[in-house]
C-alpha cells in the first residue's frame, strides 16, 4: 500500500515511520511524504497511475488540505485515490465539507495511530 | 415787490421834489375821489412834497395826513416814509428839533428793517438838517454815513442813482458851508448833469464860485435861479439867490442894488414860514445901514435879524436839538450796549455750547470708559471661566490619555483574546509531538530491550532503534522548546513594548501570526473556515522593528482579512512579502467583502469600526497606522473594492 502524507510538519514524518516501522520492513505499507498541497500535486501527477492512499492535514501554508482535495476531484485520476483527512478542528462543518468535496475518510489530530492502522488495512 | 416799487417811487419824490411837476389840481380830485388808501397816500405824498418849497404850512399839512394814514396801517415802511416827509418839511421851516426826531425815529426803523435805501435816506435827510441849522460836523458825519451804505450795498443802478439824489445834493451843500468849495462845486455839477434846472444846486455853485471871488461867475449862477425859482415857486432859493446877489453887489460896493436884493428877499410872502433863509439878507441890511450910517433902518433890520435868530435858535430849541443829539446817542450807547450783551450773550451761550459740548463728550467717553470696563470685567470673568474649562479640559485630556492607554491595553487584551485560541492549537501541535515521541520512545526501549534479550540479535536493529530513540529526544526536546517559545511569543504580545527595535525575520513574524489569527478565529468560531496562502519573499531582508508592536499590525490587519471573508464564497486570505528598494513590502490580502469610499476614508479614525457594538475597539487599524507611520517611518496604504476583497499593504524602510 502506498500512502502519501501531506503536512507542513516535517516531524510527522518520523513519526509515521516509526510507528509503522513493522509494516514498512514487511513491505506492508510504503510512505511518502509531501510537506505542502503543491508538493503533493507533484508528487500524484509523478505516479499517475498508481493507487495511493492519501493522508492529508487542512491547514496548511500555500495550498489548503481542501485546496488539494479539490484538484484531486477534479483531475479525476485513475485509479481514483483514495483521501483521508486530518485536522486539528475536527467540527462537523470541516468534515462535512471535506466529505462532501470527495474525501474518503475524516481523523482528527492528535493522531491515534492504532486507529489510523485499522482504517488504513480496512482498505 | 410793491413795496419797493413804493419806497422808490417815494423815495424819489422825497429826494429831490418831483421831477416833473404833477397836477396839484388833478391830485387833489384823486384824493377826493379815491377810496384805495393805497392810491390816497401816494396823493399825499405828492402833495407834500409839492408845496414844501412853496408853501411849507401847507406841506405839513399834508405831510400829517400821510404819518396818520401810515400810522393807521400800522405798515412801519410807510411810517418811516411820513416820518421822513415830515422830517424834510420841518427841517425847511426850520424846526430842526422835530425835524431830527423824526428821522431819527425813521432811520431806526428802517435799521430794523434793514431796509438799505430807506437808511440812506433818513441819514441824508438827518444830514440835511444838521447842516441848515449849522451844525456841520453832525451833518458831515451822517450824509457820510449814507454814502457809505451806499457804497458798501450792492444796490441796483437806479437805486443807487436814486440815493445818490438825495445825498449828493445834501453833500454838496455842507461842502459849500464848510468852505470845501470845490468838493462841493464837484457834487453840484454832477447832480445838475442828471437834472440841469436844479435851482438849489445852482445856488450852491453861484455861492461857492462868490465866495471864490469869482463873482462874475457867481453872479451868472444866481441869475439862473431866479427864473426857475419863480416858476416853481421855489421860495427858499428865490430869498437865497436874492440874498446872493446882493452879497456880491455889497462886495463890490454896490450897496444900492445890495440893498435892493436884500429887500426882494426879505419881501418873499412865505419867508416868514422859512425865516432862516431870510436871517442872511436881514444881517446883511443892518451891516450896510450901519456903514452908511442909517441908524433907524440898521436897528431896525437888527431887530428883525435877532428876531429870526430868536425863532430859529433860542435856548429851548437849543437844549431840545443837545437833549435829541444826547439821546441819539444814549440810543446808540444802549445799542453797542445791547448789541455788547448779545455778544456776550452769545459768547455765554457758545461757552454753555461748548461745556455742554464738552459734557457731552466727556459722559461718551465716560460712558465708553464704562463699556470697556464692562467688557473688561466680562473678558476677566469669561478668562477666569476659561482658565477653569482649561483646567477642567486638561483634566479631561489627562483623564483621555489614561483611557486610551486603558483603551490601547484593552485593544492589546483583545487581540490576545482572540489569539488564545490559536495559540492554544499552535502549543497544542508541540504538544502532540511531544507525547507522540515520548509514547514511541517508551515503545523503543521495549522493543529494544525484547531485541536484545534475543538470543539473535540483528544489530542493525538494535542501532535503527537506538538511532530513533536518540532522534527521538532530540525531538521531544525541540517541540517542547517550541511550546515554550510560543508561550514566551503570547506573554511578549501582551506585554508593554520596550520601543527597542530589533532585526526581525518577518516572514516568520507574519507566518506565525497568520497562523494565530487563523486558530485563534477557528476556536472562537467553528464555523469559521477560510483558506490562507502565504507568498514569501525567501530573499527577504531582515528589518529592524519592534516585533511586539509590528507583530500587532500584521495580527490586526489577518484578523480583519479573515473577518472580512465571512459569509463569502471560498474564503481566502494571502499574505505575501517582497523586497524593494530601501525596504520591504508586506501585503495582506482578501477576497472579502470590500468597503465603500466612505468606509474607506475613515478606517484609520480611532474609534471608526464596522463590527456589531462589543465586537470591536475601533482602535486596532488606527494604532496600527501609528505603529507602521510614526513608530517605522513606513506607509500603510489600502486599496479595495465593495463586492471584490481589501488589500492592505505595509512598506517598511530598511534603516
Amino acid at each position: 500500500m502506498k500512502v502519501l502524507v501531506v503536512d507542513d510538519e516535517v516531524d510527522i514524518q518520523d513519526l509515521f515511520l516509526q510507528k509503522f516501522r513493522k509494516e514498512i520492513r514487511n513491505g506492508e505499507i510504503e510512505f511518502s511524504f509531501a510537506t505542502s498541497g503543491e508538493n503533493a500535486l507533484v508528487y500524484l501527477h509523478e505516479h499517475e497511475s498508481e493507487a495511493i492512499l492519501i493522508l492529508s492535514d487542512i491547514n496548511m501554508p500555500g495550498m489548503s488540505g481542501i485546496e488539494l482535495l479539490r484538484e484531486i476531484v477534479e483531475k479525476n485520476t485513475k485509479p481514483k485515490p483514495i483521501v483521508m483527512m486530518i485536522t486539528a478542528y475536527g467540527d462537523d462543518e470541516t468534515r462535512n465539507k471535506a466529505l462532501s468535496l470527495g474525501a474518503d475518510d475524516f481523523l482528527n489530530k492528535p493522531l491515534d495511530f492504532g486507529d489510523l492502522k485499522e482504517r488504513l488495512f480496512k482498505r | 415787490m410793491k413795496k419797493l416799487s413804493l419806497t422808490l417811487f417815494l423815495t424819489l419824490v422825497c429826494s429831490f421834489g418831483f421831477a416833473q411837476i404833477p397836477n396839484r389840481d388833478s391830485l387833489k380830485k384823486v384824493l377826493q375821489t379815491s377810496k384805495v388808501d393805497t392810491i390816497k397816500f401816494k396823493a399825499l405824498i405828492e402833495l407834500s412834497n409839492y408845496y414844501r418849497n412853496r408853501y411849507p404850512d401847507t406841506s405839513i399839512v399834508y405831510a400829517k395826513k400821510v404819518l396818520a394814514i401810515a400810522t393807521k396801517s400800522k405798515d412801519i415802511r410807510k411810517i418811516c416814509l411820513a416820518q421822513n416827509l415830515l422830517s424834510r418839511v420841518l427841517t425847511y421851516m426850520g424846526n430842526y428839533p422835530m425835524a431830527l426826531n423824526y428821522a431819527f425815529e425813521s432811520q431806526k426803523n428802517y435799521e430794523i428793517l434793514k431796509d438799505t435805501l430807506g437808511m440812506i435816506n433818513s441819514l441824508s435827510i438827518i444830514g440835511l438838517s444838521f447842516k441848515e441849522q449849522g451844525d456841520i460836523q453832525n451833518a458831515l458825519k451822517y450824509t457820510l454815513n449814507a454814502k457809505g451804505l451806499e457804497d458798501t450795498y450792492n444796490l441796483n443802478h437806479k437805486k443807487r442813482v436814486v440815493s445818490k439824489f438825495g445825498f449828493y445834493s445834501t453833500l454838496s451843500s455842507i461842502y459849500e458851508k464848510n468852505n470845501q468849495l470845490d468838493l462841493a462845486i464837484a457834487y453840484a455839477d454832477t447832480l445838475i448833469k442828471y437834472r440841469r434846472s436844479e435851482s438849489a444846486m445852482l445856488y450852491i455853485l453861484g455861492s461857492c464860485y462868490s465866495k471864490k471871488g469869482q463873482y462874475k461867475k457867481a453872479m451868472s449862477y444866481y441869475k439862473q435861479v431866479i427864473p426857475i425859482a419863480t416858476k416853481r415857486e421855489y421860495n427858499k432859493d428865490l430869498i437865497e439867490a436874492n440874498t446872493g446877489i446882493a452879497f456880491i453887489f455889497k462886495e463890490t460896493n454896490q450897496l444900492d442894488s445890495a440893498i435892493f436884493y436884500c429887500q426882494k428877499a426879505l419881501s418873499n410872502p412865505y419867508g416868514k414860514l422859512i425865516p432862516k433863509y431870510l436871517l442872511e439878507a436881514s444881517s446883511m441890511l443892518t451891516n450896510i445901514y450901519e456903514s452908511q450910517h442909517k441908524t433907524d433902518s440898521a436897528f431896525t433890520y437888527l431887530k428883525q435879524t435877532i428876531a429870526l435868530k430868536d425863532t430859529l435858535f433860542n435856548q429851548g430849541k437849543t437844549i431840545a436839538i443837545q437833549n435829541l443829539i444826547f439821546k441819539e446817542e444814549q440810543k446808540k450807547k444802549e445799542l453797542e450796549e445791547a448789541e455788547l450783551k448779545f455778544q456776550n450773550r452769545l459768547k455765554i451761550y457758545g461757552l454753555i455750547g461748548g461745556l455742554a459740548f464738552l459734557f457731552l463728550v466727556a459722559l461718551l467717553l465716560w460712558r465708553n470708559n464704562k463699556h470697556k470696563q464692562k467688557a473688561f470685567n466680562l473678558l476677566q470673568t469669561q478668562k477666569k471661566e476659561t482658565d477653569s474649562q482649561k483646567i477642567k479640559v486638561e483634566q479631561t485630556l489627562e483623564k483621555l490619555k489614561a483611557t486610551q492607554t486603558q483603551l490601547i491595553q484593552s485593544e492589546k487584551l483583545a487581540s490576545l483574546g482572540e489569539l488564545t485560541a490559536g495559540i492554544a492549537h499552535e502549543i497544542q501541535n508541540p504538544l502532540n509531538f511531544v507525547n507522540n515521541f515520548s509514547e514511541l520512545s517508551v515503545d523503543l526501549a521495549r522493543e529494544l530491550k525484547e531485541e536484545a534479550e534475543k538470543p539473535d540479535i540483528d544489530k542493525e536493529l538494535i542501532i535503527d532503534l537506538a538511532n530513533d530513540l536518540s532522534q527521538n529526544q532530540e525531538k521531544i526536546n525541540h517541540h517542547g522548546k517550541r511550546a515554550s517559545s510560543i508561550v514566551k511569543g503570547m506573554l511578549e504580545h501582551s506585554r508593554t513594548s520596550t520601543g527597542e527595535k530589533e532585526l526581525t525575520d518577518i516572514n516568520a513574524l507574519a507566518d506565525e501570526y497568520l497562523r494565530l489569527a487563523y486558530h485563534g478565529l477557528r476556536a472562537k468560531d467553528s464555523s469559521f473556515n477560510s483558506d490562507f496562502k502565504t507568498d514569501f519573499d525567501e530573499n527577504l531582508p531582515k528589518i529592524e522593528v519592534i516585533p511586539q508592536d509590528f507583530g500587532r499590525v500584521l495580527l490586526n490587519l489577518i484578523n480583519n482579512a479573515f473577518y472580512a471573508t465571512k459569509g463569502v464564497k471560498n474564503p481566502f486570505v494571502e499574505i505575501k512579502t517582497a523586497g524593494v528598494e530601501n525596504g520591504i513590502i508586506v501585503s495582506i490580502k482578501d477576497n472579502g467583502k470590500g468597503m465603500s469610499e466612505e468606509t474607506k476614508a475613515k478606517i484609520f479614525q480611532p474609534f471608526f469600526t464596522t463590527k456589531p457594538t462589543g465586537e470591536g475597539t475601533g482602535l486596532g487599524l488606527s494604532l496600527a497606522y501609528d505603529i507602521v507611520v510614526k513608530g517605522h517611518g513606513g506607509t500603510l496604504e489600502v486599496a479595495s473594492e465593495e463586492g471584490f476583497g481589501t488589500t492592505f499593504m505595509i512598506k517598511l524602510p530598511i534603516s
